[in-house]
């Protein structure tokens, strides 16, 4: 296999994931990837539905649609995930989908990113190695409380998964059908568990696949866990994790140590990377809806009872189609039928889940049950997103 | 291959399991220097001429206010702190390698591969798992080990090179402060700050043998085969076992960490664990095992409570004004310090105890000096001569 920069065209596929709110981001990142490796051709996974609000046809990048991944159970994996959870768990399925259509790797880019330079000096690895990985840190840090930082490294994962490639070897396949495993019901964020949603799962490459490439290209996913120790200089994919246009003096929602003021030479990137955002028209993508908020009947999905499906594990099964309310038996049905008088199955399962409710209701469905009922009208529906 | 050095670290209590790793470590490799660093004193307990291996002290290393060092930790915090240390001392003596050995592991086959493999790379790593982890509780045991690090710390090579050094001196850097069991901070013990070794050191090789570091969290994954003398490992010849949690007391469960695993269910490998505890019997452990921790005591021979290990190290560089933390005598002790009386809660020992407890939070005055001296002595394991 060659993957130098001549031959590159046709053996490698580049993808990323989004759901059509966040069309704009993978809008910008295709076409900035098209400006440095035009030969390579572009996929964008589409974790949500098109319902008619873009064309795909007038797209830079070639849509993919989730059905046309073999998922297995797909209702319940597209109901029992967050939008966030579901498009970080689909990764691996996608880079399996790209390497099933012939070629011979598959790249993986991360929705809120820019390509800034020929990724080509990274590319030519794949002829060595059967995945490259990029890590957060290539050294240890020494400004910013160096030791939060690497701590906080150590619990999200120690690869960043705004850049992973697989070769389509026996070895690598396998990886990636155990991590798609993973993916299909342990893609979540509880970091005192072992789990950052798809990314800790990394953590074992180097461990379950032999002679894993660990890319040490500063150049590479610059970010603001690397910064200020990355230059401007040089970049060649540039990590815009926790961005929100709307508040671009921020810089990301996930380090309140960086902001515009501080960030020195990098926030020329970000100014630059607003600017192509607005032009690719997030403002309009933004407000399109997620076609997997809703039950069938038009109520909104509270994040608990995605949850709760989740964790249900193989029992889930029995409820069918989980989106669906008017069959019998259907989970919709099943939250909303009372355990109590003017207590749903759902609240009393929320009940369960929440320590400061059980202090204050020790008795839901007996003593405490007015109150808590009550809490449910005034509070709950509130906090859980049940009152639009 | 005379310029590698291999050692292991114990405190004297367990120099039955050093004497039994030298012994099989020297049957193999009689040419490789063996070294044991006693974590603790000698205090006429054994001959170290007497010995198999070369001895080495806390004092031989470059530990900063060893004390210190020694006070605030546990001993198997000591031990384990040490190991960077260790591993520097044997490099500044000249050899081009040094390997790390936890002291309970057997050597059963011969180590050359991964000895030549430790002198050529940088840095060496032996994985918990070489592959996912197989049968229904896979995922919890991929999950435990995703908390406890990637890489096994029982297994360390590093050469004289400049990256391996720097490693060690920022690895060095966080045990003497950050050397503690604390999964939901990313902490647990020496072990998970090891993960980020592929991403700091270029070239660190992860080693995937399936004969090397065979122990209770992989042997579901490691099918072993006793044909005559030799012992196969997947096929493959068995190099080392790591008995984590073995008590030869109690040989009829592997380890202390999954009482529900009984040896006699481990196949094969289950006449692997008790000639293990047959070695360490005739090594001397029932005798050993009682010999008493040098450091585990105050200088008037008060046992030192874990408690106040963990007081001391909360109080940072604000302790140094105590001096030598050991020493009872003088009028700025910390022993007197934590005796001086305060209001409510008897001791200063004793408020860090109530502090500490938040389910305590409503007791006062003589409903806590009564809990402290009914239940608290008992539950924190505090001696006489500090109640309140």
């Amino acid at each position: 296999m060659d993957f130098s920069r001549r031959d590159i065209a046709g053996t490698v596929a580049a993808g990323t994931i989004a759901a059509k709110s966040a069309l704009a981001s993978a809008r910008v990142l295709a076409d900035s990837f098209r400006q440095y490796h035009p030969d390579i051709p572009f996929y964008v996974l589409l974790a949500d539905e098109v319902d008619g609000c873009f064309d795909p046809a007038r797209e830079s990048f070639r849509l993919v649609r989730l059905a046309e991944l073999p998922i297995p159970a797909f209702d319940r994996f597209r109901f029992h995930y967050t939008p966030q959870e579901l498009s970080y768990a689909a990764t691996p399925y996608l880079l399996t989908w790209l390497l099933d259509q012939g070629f011979d790797a598959a790249i993986f880019l991360k929705q809120e990113s820019l390509v800034m330079g020929d990724m080509a000096p990274v590319l030519v690895e794949l002829e060595r190695h059967p995945v490259l990985l990029t890590p957060h840190l290539l050294e240890p840090p020494e400004t910013g409380d160096p030791v939060a930082r690497e701590l906080n490294i150590l619990l999200s994962g120690v690869y960043n998964n705004g850049f992973a490639a697989f070769v389509g070897t026996a070895e690598a396949r396998c990886f990636l059908a155990w991590w798609q495993e993973r993916l299909w019901s342990h893609c979540v964020r509880d970091v005192a568990a072992g789990m950052h949603f798809e990314q800790r799962w990394l953590d074992f490459a180097p461990a379950f696949v032999d002679n894993v490439g660990i890319v040490r290209d500063s150049g590479m996913n610059v970010a603001h866990w690397n910064l200020p120790e990355r230059s401007a200089a040089n970049v060649r994919l540039f990590r815009f994790s926790g961005f929100d246009p709307e508040h671009p003096e921020r810089a990301t929602r996930y380090s309140p140590r960086l902001t515009m003021a501080n960030l020195g030479p990098a926030a020329e990137a970000y100014r630059w990377y607003l600017s192509l955002l607005e032009a690719a028209g997030w403002q309009e993508t933004r407000s399109w809806p997620y076609s997997y908020g809703c039950f069938d009947n038009g109520e909104p999905i509270p994040d608990v009872a995605r949850s709760i499906l989740r964790e249900m594990g193989g029992d889930a099964e029995c409820f069918g189609n989980p989106f669906c309310t008017s069959t019998r038996g259907s989970y919709f049905g099943w939250l909303h039928e009372p355990v109590a008088k003017g207590v749903p199955r759902l609240w009393h399962l929320v009940h369960g889940t929440r320590p400061d409710l059980q202090r204050v209701f020790p008795d839901p469905l007996g003593k405490h049950r007015r109150k808590f009922v009550r809490w449910i009208a005034q509070h709950g529906r509130r906090e859980y997103g049940l009152d639009e | 291959m005379n310029s590698l050095a291999v050692a292991t670290v114990v405190a004297k209590n367990y120099l039955s399991f050093a004497r039994v790793l030298a012994d099989s470590f020297l049957a193999r490799h009689p040419g490789v220097p063996f070294y044991v660093l006693l974590a603790d004193e000698v205090e006429g307990s054994f001959d170290p001429a007497c010995e198999p291996f070369r001895l080495l002290t806390l004092a031989d290393l470059a530990i900063p206010q060893p004390e210190r060092f020694r006070f605030r930790y546990s001993r198997r915090q000591v031990a384990v702190a040490s190991k960077p240390y260790l591993l520097e001392h044997l490099l500044d003596r000249g050899f081009a390698s040094a390997l790390y050995l936890d002291p309970d592991m057997l050597v059963m086959g011969d180590l050359s591969p991964m000895i030549e493999q430790a002198l050529r790379h940088p840095a060496i790593v032996t994985p918990h798992l070489i592959a996912p982890a197989s049968g229904h509780g896979g995922v919890g045991r991929e999950l435990n080990i995703l908390q406890c690090g990637t890489f096994n710390g029982g297994v360390l090579g590093f050469s004289d090179t400049p990256a391996a050094r720097r490693f060690l001196g920022w690895w060095r850097e966080r045990l003497y402060g950050e050397c503690r069991y604390e999964i939901t901070q990313g902490l647990y013990y020496d072990q998970r700050w090891l993960d980020l070794l592929p991403a700091f050191v270029d070239g660190a090789k992860v080693v995937r043998d399936p004969g090397c570091n065979i122990a209770y969290w992989n042997l579901m994954e490691r099918e072993v085969r006793i044909d005559g003398d030799a012992v196969l490992v997947n096929g493959r010849p068995a190099r080392f076992f790591h008995f984590s949690g073995f008590d030869p007391l109690r040989p009829d469960r592997v380890t202390k960490y999954r009482p529900e695993l009984a040896t006699a269910d481990l196949g094969p490998a289950a006449r692997i664990y008790e000639h293990y505890a047959a070695l360490i019997n005739g090594a001397g452990y029932t005798q050993i095992v009682a010999w008493p921790y040098r450091y585990g005591t105050f200088d008037n021979g008060v046992p030192i409570p874990e408690i106040a290990r963990q007081f001391y190290d909360s109080l940072a560089d604000d302790a140094a004004g105590f001096g030598d933390p050991f020493q009872t005598e003088p009028p700025g002790s910390f022993f007197r310090w934590l005796n001086e009386p305060v209001p409510f809660d008897g001791t200063r020992l004793w408020r860090f105890i109530h502090e500490s407890r938040p389910d305590l939070e409503a007791i006062h005055g003589a409903a806590f000096l009564e809990w402290a001296v009914r239940h608290g002595a008992a539950e924190f394991g505090i001696p006489d001569a500090l109640l309140p």
